[in-house]
């Protein structure tokens, strides 16, 4: 009975599934680049790792196909010396990208060159000097400036992400390597954890955990792992997210007798009221110039995003469509904002222009929650269930695949990524 | 009963056996000797301690104030006695919203109670929005158990 059950629940679901969803999906296709590491015989091994980094973060981006090398007609050293944009034609690379790593003075030193064969011309060259023990970094910086020369957009290849790993009753805060690297907890034992937020300064995470049953705002000091309560009244202390400049702190408090946005002064050390009405007004998002504050708001009913001047005035709704939105995480460029929406049945990933135009469903999951922009705006992190277990997953923001960055064993919630 | 009302009603016999496996918690709560003098004129503690709500939603229905008449009523009697009343939500929506409205169906609770006598420094108030869920499951059933405030007494 119980397979029975079963099936009919699972001809149900795929039939729901398949009536309606839009999931936006970019024209785009990735670019295929030719990827060469030149090194003295005495640097193969390290020469190897670059090569690896480098190859996972433009694959990661999903911008970016690398071609494999056996099918290269030119060999490195001679392509080096000079390139002849017939054999990479040939092959179908749109790009060639060649780094010469030498070790001198205890220093890493990378010199890269990006070419585009089917235009016989050289994008850019450049030279990156790191410290002996800074092999990924250095890696990242290449992967970083290809991006850049390409895409024209900054890479976001050397920034950190955190996360709350919950075991049982408690929870660790998880801080990695946005490619996985360095993966290690830097707090532990918190009960709850919500909501961290990335200073932008990368020292101070602010965050929503609970001591003795009630709910408060902490900053903790990555360096220290130093916990500092800044908000703690009666009632909800919950949602923190630092301003651009990183002075301020908006969170939603409801020790008025009701959930407000207010702000919080790093330096003068006070609390500001920042919104004033009747209904549910929750999880603040700066715009990156620091003069608008979008959030949640149930004030006509259902929860929509609105956004609201710091200078005053009335509070403007952005979200349109659907009953339920929430969760409205501002793009580091402004030009859009990522939330949490309600598509029929299911819950989605969706972003929007400002003004409330051009929506675009990303992803939809079980109990999908906590968007999280990338540096540059390129990617966005969230959560979604699988069988009883979250993990955190990364997509493109102009539509792609998504992929898990934790493991399907582990209960991974509320990413940040590093500003 | 033809082939497909059969399939359903094997499923619908199948997923309310599902449901009924969720066990409703019991909140223990410890009354600081309030129950050491038995007045039979005394108020007794309502048999629940739960009030529980719509998706979205933090008003009381007829169930939540007739526990809530008999919890005035009770803290009417028992003056030293102060409560928490914890907030809950499905884990229907986001988390930070449900925060929220976790918070407000307590402060619905507390309002309620103040209206009825209680003085509002007897009552605190706190929400852990789907962060405690008391059924783990899903489906309606299951989220149905899991959009209530408890009130604790301390």
């Amino acid at each position: 009975m119980r397979l029975l059950l079963l099936i009919i629940l699972m001809t149900l679901s795929t039939t729901l599934s398949a009536v309606e969803f839009d999931v936006y999906q970019s024209e785009y296709r990735p670019l295929n680049i030719a990827l060469m590491v030149d090194a003295a015989p005495e640097q193969h091994g390290e020469s190897q790792k670059l090569y690896n980094v480098v190859k996972n973060d433009l694959i990661s981006s999903q911008s970016f196909k690398t071609l494999d090398p056996l099918s290269f007609i030119a060999d490195t050293a001679s392509t080096l010396e000079k390139i002849d944009y017939a054999d990479w034609r040939i092959i179908g690379a749109d790009l060639v990208a060649i780094c010469n790593l030498t070790a001198t003075d205890e220093r890493w030193r990378a010199e890269v060159k990006v070419y585009d064969p089917f235009r016989s011309k050289l994008l850019a060259t450049n030279t990156l000097i790191r410290d002996s023990n800074e092999l990924r970094v250095i890696s990242h910086q290449v992967s970083d400036f290809i991006y850049k020369t390409v895409i024209g957009v900054h890479g976001h290849f050397n920034s950190h992400i955190l996360y709350v790993k919950k075991r049982g009753d408690k929870s660790d805060l998880i801080y990695m390597d946005q490619d996985g690297a360095n993966r290690q907890p830097v707090g532990k034992n918190f009960t709850l954890l919500l909501s961290p937020d990335w200073a932008p300064d990368g020292r101070f995470v602010a965050l929503n955990t609970y001591v003795g049953n009630r709910p408060r705002l902490e900053t903790f000091d990555m360096a220290t792992g130093k916990r500092n309560a800044f908000g703690s009244f009666k009632g909800l202390n919950s949602t923190p997210e630092y301003s651009p400049d990183g002075r301020y702190i908006a969170a939603a408090l409801s020790y008025t007798g009701n959930s407000e946005i207010h702000i919080y002064d790093l330096k003068k050390k006070e609390w500001k009221q920042f919104t004033d009405h009747p209904g549910i007004d929750t999880t603040p998002t700066w715009s990156p110039d620091g003069k608008w504050i979008a959030f949640t708001s149930n004030r006509n009913g259902s929860p929509q995003i609105y956004r609201k001047s710091l200078s005053g005035g009335k509070a403007e709704r952005i979200s349109l469509k659907a009953n339920y939105n929430t969760s409205p995480v501002w793009a580091p460029h402004g030009d859009r904002i990522a939330f949490i929406t309600l598509k029929q049945w299911e819950y989605a990933l969706a972003t929007v222009h400002i003004d409330g135009t051009g929506l675009r469903y990303l992803a939809t999951g079980k109990r999908i929650e906590s968007p999280n922009w990338s540096p540059n705006g390129q990617m966005l992190l969230y959560s979604a269930e699988n069988s009883g277990i979250r993990r955190i997953y990364r997509i493109p923001a102009w539509g792609g695949k998504a992929e898990a960055i934790t493991a399907g064993n582990i209960d991974a919630s509320d990413p940040a990524w590093s500003r | 009963m033809n082939q497909f009302s059969k399939i359903m009603f094997v499923a619908l016999a199948a997923a309310a056996l599902l449901f009924s496996g969720c066990a409703k918690k019991e909140v223990v709560s410890s009354e600081g000797g309030a129950s050491t003098h038995s007045v039979s004129s005394m108020a007794k503690k309502p048999s629940s301690n739960s009030v529980y709500f719509a998706f979205d939603s933090s008003a009381l229905d007829a169930a939540g104030k007739a526990t809530l008449n008999g919890y005035a009523a009770w803290l009417a009697d028992h003056g030293g006695v102060t409560v928490t009343v914890e907030g809950n939500c499905d884990q229907r929506g986001s988390r930070e919203y449900n925060l929220a409205l976790g918070q407000r169906r307590a402060d619905s609770v507390k309002a309620y109670l103040t209206s009825h006598g209680v003085s509002s420094s007897r009552v605190d108030t706190v929400s852990f929005g789907e962060e405690r869920p008391a059924c783990t499951g899903t489906g309606a059933a299951c989220w149905a158990q899991n959009r209530h405030a408890d009130i604790i007494s301390r």
